[in-house]
């Protein structure tokens, strides 16, 4: 599943969220073989623990704009 | 009476009411039945001319006011940077929903220079690619400290945004001109950032409720085929050869039960035959004749002679009595019954 992990981490909490959602209502109305129920559930799995864990270890990022300059600063 | 301010040494306030003389000591008393801060009437009858000039413009129309994203993953924030009301947006933020980047356009919110500067900082964010929603706020203050978000400019520049606006400008009894114009009023900073995104702790309920969901679809499915397989694996046992061996196997034992009782029967026939057999030759048996005093006499083949032709004379002849053998000689014999077969030799 290592495969699957690393592509989590390219997704935005928005973006994880609507596919579970995706995966429950395909697990709940579709008639798939049972490989690919595992590994919707598996994947399923991952997206709920991955959507858990960035509302949870969020730190809130802050950039802070010049609009007068147009520059662009980060900080907190 | 209840003053709607406090009021202090050296503010310039208008006041209303009568005016009572106190004519021994020679003094005037004003009694004052109602108080503002000087300017405020003026800048009020401002402020309801230009709301009706706008609203007759349809800038506050319902139908301008565009939906707001449920989880915004960008906000812009137009307010003071060093103000309390950053603060409060800052600290529900992280408490409701610190997923969201916050990108924060600071502004100058009192005074000449405020509406431009809020102006540029709506630009800026607007210019930012990805920006889901812009809060524009501002802490409590007096309708004078509140109005540069009654500036014309500002009110349309929050009615232009590409990006949707929510307001939170003041306190809950505040209205500014840029409230009308958002998409959304809060009624403060805090409410707006509140408004702006949802509470994780929702969220994580909801993510629970779709793990359950997932967990529950996954039985359901395995259930499904469970029982599906045990359909099919007792259909299959009944297809089984063993049921058929079985049969076969009754039908055996079956076959070799009547097997044996009819070789039982069979043998238990053959032995009553063969004791009526015996019987039928015990009744037979000759030498129970020859105890009776008849003999049986044999030529020297050993064959019963039967017949005197079979008997020459001088012929030797074993004569069979009851208690023994006499070896006789044939001296003569005679014809009595030609026609019939023989009879025998008797001495």
């Amino acid at each position: 599943m290592k495969e699957s992990e690393s592509k989590l981490a390219d997704l935005t909490y928005e973006q994880a969220f609507s596919e579970l959602e995706q995966i429950v209502e395909t697990l709940e109305t579709a008639q798939k073989p049972l490989d690919e129920t595992v590994k919707l559930y598996e994947r399923g799995q991952l997206l709920a623990k991955y959507c858990s864990a960035l509302l949870e270890q969020a730190d809130l990022r802050i950039r802070q704009l010049n609009p007068n300059t147009g520059a662009v600063e980060t900080g907190d | 009476m209840r003053l709607p301010l406090t009021l202090q040494s050296g503010m310039a306030i208008e006041a209303h009411g009568g005016i009572g003389i106190y004519e021994r000591d020679g003094q005037y008393q004003l009694y004052v039945d109602a108080v503002r801060l000087t300017g405020e009437g003026a800048l009020y009858q401002e402020f309801l001319r230009l709301k009706a000039r706008l609203e007759a413009e349809g800038l506050f129309d319902p139908e301008r006011k565009r939906p707001l994203p449920e989880r915004p993953s960008k906000l812009g924030i137009v307010t003071s940077a060093t103000g309390a009301a950053l603060q409060d947006i800052l600290n529900t933020l992280r408490r409701r929903y610190p997923l969201t980047e916050v990108i924060l356009a600071p502004c100058a919110v009192q005074g000449d220079e405020a509406p431009p500067q809020i102006i540029r900082s709506l630009a800026a964010l607007n210019a930012e690619p990805g920006m889901d929603v812009i809060l524009v706020a501002r802490g409590g203050g007096s309708l004078e400290d509140l109005w540069a978000f009654n500036d014309e400019r500002v009110v349309r520049a929050i009615a232009d945004s590409s990006v949707p606006v929510i307001t939170g400008i003041g306190h809950e009894t505040d209205f500014t001109l840029s409230d009308f114009a958002a998409d959304l009023r809060a009624p403060t900073p805090t409410a707006a950032a509140e408004i702006a995104v949802p509470n994780a702790v929702d969220l994580l309920d909801g993510i629970r409720m779709l793990a359950g969901r997932l967990n529950f679809a996954l039985q359901q499915v395995s259930a499904d085929l469970r029982n599906l397989l045990n359909d099919r694996s007792s259909r299959l046992e009944l297809l089984s050869p063993a049921w058929r061996l079985r049969s076969d196997r009754q039908l055996l034992d079956e076959l070799t039960g009547r097997l044996d009782q009819a070789a039982q029967h069979r043998l238990q026939l053959m032995q009553s035959e063969v004791r009526s057999a015996y019987r039928h030759l015990s009744s037979l048996n000759p030498y129970a004749v020859i105890q009776r005093g008849y003999a049986i006499v044999t030529d020297h083949a050993g064959s019963i002679v039967r017949s005197v032709n079979q008997a020459q004379v001088d012929d030797v002849l074993d004569i069979r009595v009851a208690d023994g053998m006499i070896l006789s000689r044939v001296l003569s014999h005679t014809d009595e019954h030609p026609s019939e077969g023989g009879s025998d030799e008797r001495k």
